[in-house]
């Protein structure tokens, strides 16, 4: 077995994938960085910081959860499994070598966009500037050492690659660990969205106490916890405090009001923990990945096997996200007095979510039976009842 | 050498219908050519899967050259070419090739030896080969790997009768030149019979019957008889025999039975026949009569 040429082989493989990927990443990401402007006084005009970077950020969440499937391709199709499966590599290995090619290629991409897009803030700015300076000139009575042109503090571009960067391979690792549960693509596709929202499922919980304190606060009730929608993605949430933190941090003047993350001590544990976990659910996917995990038996590859539920989640899942809808409907609707009615709802979703993968994992397809229907409205009636009571001592509190 | 014991599979062992693929299963193959046969369904392919280790076995163990066969050692031993094989499909055959040389040893002399030998273009994209140009072209990658032990699933499925030829050439002399373990399952049984040493008779996930060819047929007598009554096998089988084969053709039936004492008198009485002669049994008449036997057999049973 020559395995330096299988990597050399399976790098020249997925370059087209890279290639094409970062073509159409880049292209977006440039051209945000390109087309923002934002009017920060003094009548300067400035490149946008945080749309690009919330593109950037869109694409980087994107290619975590597709290069997981590309990765995982050989267990979810029987010709390739009967191969990869008898090759004289231990399963392990081959999962390794996929796993790093993967990310390795997804950070030098990563890298390669993320500076180009950089230098195309940079260049633009310098662009602004000379219309500015134009247009400062044309004024009466104007002295050019007055004109100051406007840049970013540049430097804290550095920090907030590392960020981004380190995000992407938490996210990637999780990415990769939910595709891998997967014998077909689109089982592999179900479980990255199911597990990106019970993991935030799972981190808002530990969140929630923060959350309460937060809900009737004026500017914190938005920041970093943003509505219920936007945060059905842990990586949407972790990335979000760090481009308002970085983002801020950049495109900082005297003149412009900087954000402050920590201006609470409930914002700054909620923060915290979020990054924590969602780094620690990362490391712990990449462990098991790359040292741990056994592939599924070869015969399972492309059938629906034990896991035939997953076609059976689809309506659930839609079940899901009306729930999450009608919770955000709530939380906007009450604003700040919805408190008790979107924990409710929310708790409940948690809860259907963790009992809908439980009967999955266990019984291999989800049908509510008489028994199942009777639990969940006994469940919906505790939640009731001690989000009640929690509203009421919430409400007292606040008195 | 590949050695198995007390192998035991089971698909969808917990779901609402099961099937025992492999029955505690326990055999050798040594080397030489070894015929795998069975109807559809009877554990072959499932066999092979197990023994290359692209499913998991439920119990028992299989092991490949003195190690077990979920090893890297054992898997770099053994080359199994299973009826779909895998290589991306935009290569040309050249391609494919060279793919494959990245997990086993190739020998690309013999390889390029081998496929001009049969015409195959290494040049154009296995996309466009027909399905018998696709089976040739996975068979010399499989006869030029240079792994002592090969498993060949439907090896000669497809293949034109002067490929078909050189491929049998190419398996017995490897085998004779090599020493190799070659275990070839093929409904072209008259093929299979053709070139190996043994054969083994798969039922139901069990064995029926494993022979050295030679030996085989042995105890089965094949008669041709004519008469003016109808010929049935459940007469025979009334009276106790075994019977593995009845066919008619013309006024001509065809009976291949196990061989019992007074089953000659027993005929003639029944069917009071104004011919009745004993023929040698062909080839794949014998195959066919041992599976059936292993049917009959399992329903007896």
């Amino acid at each position: 077995m020559n395995k330096k040429a299988f990597i050399r082989w399976q790098i020249k493989e997925w370059l087209p994938l890279f290639i094409g990927f970062g073509a159409v990443a880049g292209l977006f990401y440039w051209l945000a960085s390109y087309f923002s402007a934002e009017f920060y006084g003094y009548g300067y005009t400035s490149v946008g910081v945080t749309t690009p970077m919330y593109v950037l950020m869109a694409l980087i969440f994107a290619a975590a959860a597709i290069f997981p499937i590309a990765i995982f391709s050989y267990q979810t199709n029987h010709i390739r499994a009967d191969f990869y499966d008898q090759i004289p590599l231990k399963n392990k290995e081959l999962r390794r070598i996929r796993v790093l090619i993967g990310i390795i290629g997804l950070l030098a991409l990563f890298t390669v966009i993320f500076w180009i897009g950089v230098l195309i803030t940079y260049l633009r700015q310098v662009i602004f500037n000379q219309q500015e300076y134009q247009y400062f000139m044309s004024q009466q009575n104007a002295n050019p050492a007055d004109f100051k042109p406007y840049y970013f503090n540049y430097v804290y571009y550095i920090p907030f690659f590392f960020v981004l960067a380190l995000g992407l391979v938490a996210h990637y690792f999780t990415c990769v660990y939910l595709a891998s549960l997967g014998n077909r693509v689109w089982d592999s596709i179900l479980y990255i969205i199911l597990g990106e929202a019970l993991l935030n499922f799972a981190l808002q919980s530990i969140l929630l106490p923060s959350y309460v304190a937060f809900s009737s606060s004026n500017y914190n009730s938005k920041d970093p916890f943003t509505d219920w929608i936007q945060l059905s993605i842990g990586f949407y949430f972790f990335l979000k405090v760090f481009i308002r933190f970085y983002g801020g941090e950049i495109a900082w003047t005297e003149g412009a009001t900087k954000p402050n993350l920590y201006d609470s001590s409930s914002a700054a544990a909620a923060f915290y923990i979020g990054v924590i976990g969602f780094l620690l659910v990362g490391a712990i996917a990449a462990y098991l990945m790359l040292f741990k995990k056994k592939d599924p038996a070869g015969e399972l590859a492309g059938r629906p096997g034990a896991r035939n539920g997953a076609i059976a989640l689809i309506p659930h899942a839609v079940m899901l996200m009306l729930g999450f809808l009608l919770a955000a409907a709530a939380q906007w609707a009450t604003m700040y007095g919805g408190t008790m009615v979107s924990l409710f709802i929310f708790v409940v979703a948690l809860w259907a979510t963790a009992y809908f993968l439980l009967l999955f994992a266990s019984r291999g397809t989800i049908r509510f039976e008489k028994k199942d229907w009777i639990i969940a409205a006994v469940v919906a009636g505790i939640v009731f009842v001690l989000c009640l009571s929690f509203g009421i001592v919430y409400a007292n509190l606040n008195r | 050498m590949i050695e198995i014991h007390s192998l035991d599979k089971t698909f969808d062992r917990n779901g609402p219908t099961p099937v025992h693929a492999v029955n505690h299963l326990s055999l050798t193959f040594g080397e030489g050519i070894t015929g795998l046969v069975g109807e559809n369904g009877a554990g072959k392919s499932t066999l092979f899967r197990l023994i290359a280790g692209t499913i998991r076995r439920d119990e028992g163990e299989i092991v490949i050259d003195g190690v077990p066969n979920d090893t890297p050692e054992a898997r770099a031993a053994l080359f199994f070419l299973p009826d779909t094989p895998y290589a991306p499909a935009r290569y040309t055959a050249s391609q494919v090739a060279d793919f494959y040389s990245m997990f086993y040893p190739l020998d690309k002399e013999l390889f390029k030896s081998l496929t001009t030998k049969v015409n195959l273009p290494l040049d154009r994209k296995i996309a466009t080969f027909s399905k018998g140009m696709k089976r040739q072209l996975f068979l010399l990658i499989a006869f030029s790997a240079q792994c002592k032990n090969l498993l060949l699933d439907e090896a000669f499925d497809g293949l034109d009768p002067l490929v078909m030829e050189l491929i049998r050439e190419e398996v017995l002399r490897i085998s004779i030149d090599q020493k190799k373990t070659i275990v070839i399952s093929s409904h072209n049984i008259d093929s299979v019979q053709r070139i190996a040493d043994s054969l083994t008779v798969l039922y139901r996930g069990q064995i029926s019957e494993q022979k050295k060819l030679s030996d085989m047929g042995e105890e089965l007598i094949k008669y041709q008889l004519i008469s003016a009554h109808e010929v049935r096998a459940e007469d025979l089988e009334h009276l106790g025999y075994r019977v593995a084969l009845c066919r008619t053709s013309g006024s001509i039936v065809s009976l291949i039975v196990v061989k019992q004492k007074g089953l000659e008198e027993d005929i003639k009485q029944l069917y009071a026949p104004s011919l009745l002669e004993t023929v040698p049994l062909e080839g794949t008449e014998l195959v066919t009569a041992e599976m059936m036997l292993a049917r009959e057999g399992a329903h007896h049973e």
